[in-house]
């Protein structure tokens, strides 16, 4: 048996009593009820809603794994873990993780590489920079429905204007939305396209709040630009970068709105991530046992992505 | 006593607990997961439905019929056919004083399955909803569907719908669903392409004779496009439960998966020869948008899709019954009228009167002719004007002949929600990516073997062999 005594050691002496607490008397007890009151009084709306609407459903969420239910039966009928082992062992299921995985690094990996790119373009503050900006801002925040209908359009091989393009090209379109083997890079282009604009614009804040000394003393010193940018302001971008890398991969994770408009999923599961087979499993197979348990799949996944981001990538981050 | 915590170790002290009984911290959490267990299982499902009476969903009522009792309808016809049907029921509101009917639209049969799921939760049904034919049976198994049987009197029976139709719609000699929309596919072709072609003006009789034009047809110039002879439509599975028929296989014997016989695998090989070998064919993002703009020069669609593309297309084009092969091979699809079990009696009363109206007289005869679904009601079978649609344009009338040989679907595609979403993914597997027929309806009927041994019991005990 070990126990740290350097811990014990370190706490600071308690103060001596004094002979008549301050808390003993009453205007001093009246004045912290009404502070517990206060707080009470602004923490418990918000304490209620986060744990109706966060904690609430995780642990629904979690009991509905345990159970054979199509959403209008009388009763869940508990089937203890075989949503999970049907699930895990069922290839299928491992097509959809593989989609998952290539989707979240795809999207993270290049929006986050165009990203920085642009950033360093529009720090330039060249002529134009603020329209452009704006441009390759706006997807952001345009309804990814709308987006998805107009790419539809585009990616259209016999009207759209990808064919235009291969045409001019000498070239035929390919079938995007329909053939298995381009229905992902298609859905990938438009999500890259609608989130680059975001973190673009991340990545300029960072760079305008970035400390010119360093930058100044970096060129006193001889570094060229891309010295300049990869051994200075990249590294003195890594709390963005972090940041953002927690919040992409989340938000690829959870991306439903191009699948849902652009491919339902297919062709023959070739766009099916995680969060579209939740969505299947429940609203289209009304399986909800096996959707709940890829939920939970899907929520401990992103607990452990987020969990070793901020154990082991954390620690390379300069702040 | 709790451990303590040095820097980047922590020791946990070896405490009696730890040693062999529960934990403090254990025990609360299994009172706690003791508390909730009973707690989940109430919140989920209808739970006792003896004297149940969920309530109607909310809504406006305006005030000229506020003193009536209001029904409330969920409907998937959406753009024109809903304005047909709401022509119908302000003309049900002049006709009658008790009643007054809200129809609340929704984008799809899907769209009203998903919402129904949900209000059954929030303990909420409408009165009378629209179902597709591959829909309904799934409430029926969940016992919220009520029997019709009862409603039927002299002044409107059973024999008021079509007999084929009305027999889908019956389980264990009662009427659980009546027809409304309802539709069979047709074989649509381009007459410019096929006269230029040197083809008959007709749809081919055998889908061998389908293969064989179109390796003629494949690759010709029309309107600016180079001609593929079909466009398949991967997101509807209905075509393919018609020629897994023609070809003499099946879907399921029951609720026995029959997806690998010789004749069901044939079907599908088929389609992967059309497309990959002959170049005849493709996966269509919009099958009908290519016919109707002439990228393609035949298209299986549905009856109710017949005006939609008289309007859009600029060339003329001809309808024909399906292609056979060893057998006929129509399927019948569409929607119908339940009502919801767990309703007050007034609402459902009120309900039945609705569905009597609409299917009915003239409100019959003017959504047949609106919607372009085949007729499924005697009124509209037998009228004038329908008759009058079909001599001035023969291509409606062929939808009402095909039924003749028209079925309904095969029994897993009705009961087992996972069918028809397995069904999606084996075709696009072979029209998008050409993979061998046999292993993907192979792997289709392992894949849905969970799903088949869920509905087993409850099939058995509702529907029976």
């Amino acid at each position: 048996m070990s126990i740290d005594l350097r811990a014990e050691a370190s706490r600071p002496a308690a103060p001596a009593a004094p002979t008549a607490r301050a808390s003993d008397r009453p205007a001093h007890r009246s004045r912290r009820r009404r502070g517990y009151a206060l707080f009470a009084l602004f923490a418990f709306p918000n304490l209620a809603l986060i744990a109706v609407f966060a904690y609430w459903p995780i642990v629904a969420n979690l009991y509905l794994s345990l159970t054979n239910w199509d959403f209008i039966s009388p009763e869940p009928l508990f089937v203890g873990l075989t949503n999970y082992t049907s699930m895990l062992a069922s290839p299928s299921f491992h097509k959809v993780l593989w989609v998952s995985l290539v989707w979240v690094v795809v999207v993270v990996g290049i929006s986050l590489l165009l990203g920085v790119l642009l950033a360093a373009l529009f720090s330039k503050k060249l002529p134009g920079t603020s329209v452009v900006t704006g441009i390759v801002f706006t997807p952001h925040v345009v309804s990814g429905a709308a987006i998805a209908v107009v790419w539809l359009f585009i990616f259209d091989p016999n009207y759209g204007l990808a064919r235009v393009a291969f045409n001019l090209l000498g070239a035929e379109s390919p079938s995007w939305t329909t053939d298995a083997n381009w229905a992902l890079p298609a859905l990938l282009i438009v999500s890259i396209w609608k989130g680059v604009g975001f973190v673009s614009i991340v990545y300029l804040a960072g760079i305008q709040g970035l400390p010119t000394d360093v930058l100044e003393a970096a060129k006193l010193d001889g570094a060229s630009s891309f010295q300049t940018f990869t051994r200075v302001i990249l590294p003195l971008l890594s709390p963005t970068t972090f940041f953002l890398v927690i919040t992409q991969t989340i938000g690829a994770f959870q991306a439903f709105d191009l699948i849902a408009v652009m491919t339902n999923g297919g062709p023959a599961s070739a766009t099916t991530t995680l969060s579209w087979f939740i969505y299947e499993q429940a609203f289209v197979r009304s399986n909800v046992g096996l959707s709940a348990a890829a939920g939970t799949v899907m929520f401990v996944l992103l607990m452990l992505i987020t969990v070793l981001q901020f154990r082991f990538v954390e620690k390379k981050v300069h702040y | 006593m709790p451990s303590t915590r040095s820097r980047g170790r922590s020791t946990r002290l070896r405490t009696p607990a730890s040693l062999g009984g529960p934990s403090r911290r254990q025990l609360l959490g299994a009172g706690l997961l003791a508390a909730g267990a009973p707690m989940l299982t109430g919140c989920f499902g209808l739970g006792d439905t003896e004297g149940l009476v969920l309530e109607q969903p909310g809504g406006e009522v305006p005030d000229e019929f506020a003193d009536r009792q209001r029904v409330v309808i969920w409907s998937a016809y959406t753009a024109h056919n809903a304005e047909v049907i709401q022509a119908n029921i302000d003309a049900f509101h002049a006709a009658q004083d008790d009643i007054y009917v809200e129809v609340q639209i929704f984008d799809s049969y899907e769209g009203v399955e998903s919402k129904l799921s949900a209000s059954l939760q929030a303990r909420q049904v409408p009165d009378i909803v629209v179902f597709s034919d591959v829909v309904w049976n799934r409430f029926y198994l969940a016992e919220v569907l009520e029997p019709l049987k009862g409603y039927f009197d002299s002044s409107f029976d059973t024999d008021e719908f079509h007999e084929r139709f009305l027999a889908e719609g019956t389980v264990k000699d009662d009427i659980w669903w009546v027809p409304f929309g309802r539709s069979t596919p047709l074989f649509y072709y381009n007459r410019e392409i096929f006269d230029a072609v040197g083809l008959p003006d007709r749809a081919p009789e055998t889908y061998t004779e389908w293969a064989e034009w179109g390796r003629e047809v494949t690759g010709f110039e029309f309107q600016g496009n180079t001609v593929a002879m079909r466009a398949y439509l991967g997101g509807d599975d209905w075509y393919f439960q018609g020629s897994i028929w023609a070809f003499g296989g099946a879907y399921s014997d029951g609720l026995d998966m029959t997806l690998t016989t010789d004749a069901s695998i044939a079907a599908l090989e088929y389609d992967r020869k059309f497309i990959h070998e002959d170049g005849s064919g493709y996966l269509a993002a919009d099958g009908t948008g290519d016919f109707s703009s002439g990228a393609c020069a035949t298209l299986l669609q549905s009856t109710g899709t017949l005006s939609g593309i008289k309007e859009a297309a600029t060339f003329d084009f001809g309808c024909g019954f399906l292609p056979q092969e060893v057998a006929a091979g129509v399927p019948t699809g569409g929607g119908g009228l339940s009502i919801m079990k767990y309703a007050s009696v007034e609402r459902k009363q009120a309900a039945w009167e609705v569905i009597k109206f609409l299917s009915t007289g003239q409100a019959s005869v003017d959504w047949t002719l609106g919607s372009g679904y085949v007729p499924c009601t005697k009124d509209a079978i037998e009228s004038d004007e329908i008759a009058a649609r079909s001599k001035e344009d023969p291509r409606y009338q062929v939808g009402i002949d095909q039924l003749e040989i028209a079925q309904g679907p095969d029994i897993a595609r009705r009961y087992v929600p996972e069918t028809i979403v397995e069904a999606q993914n084996a075709i696009q597997s072979v029209y998008s990516a050409g993979e061998d027929a046999e292993k993907v309806l192979t792997r289709m009927e392992k894949e849905l073997e969970p799903a088949i041994d869920r509905v087993r019991e409850k099939y058995e005990q509702r529907v029976g062999e």
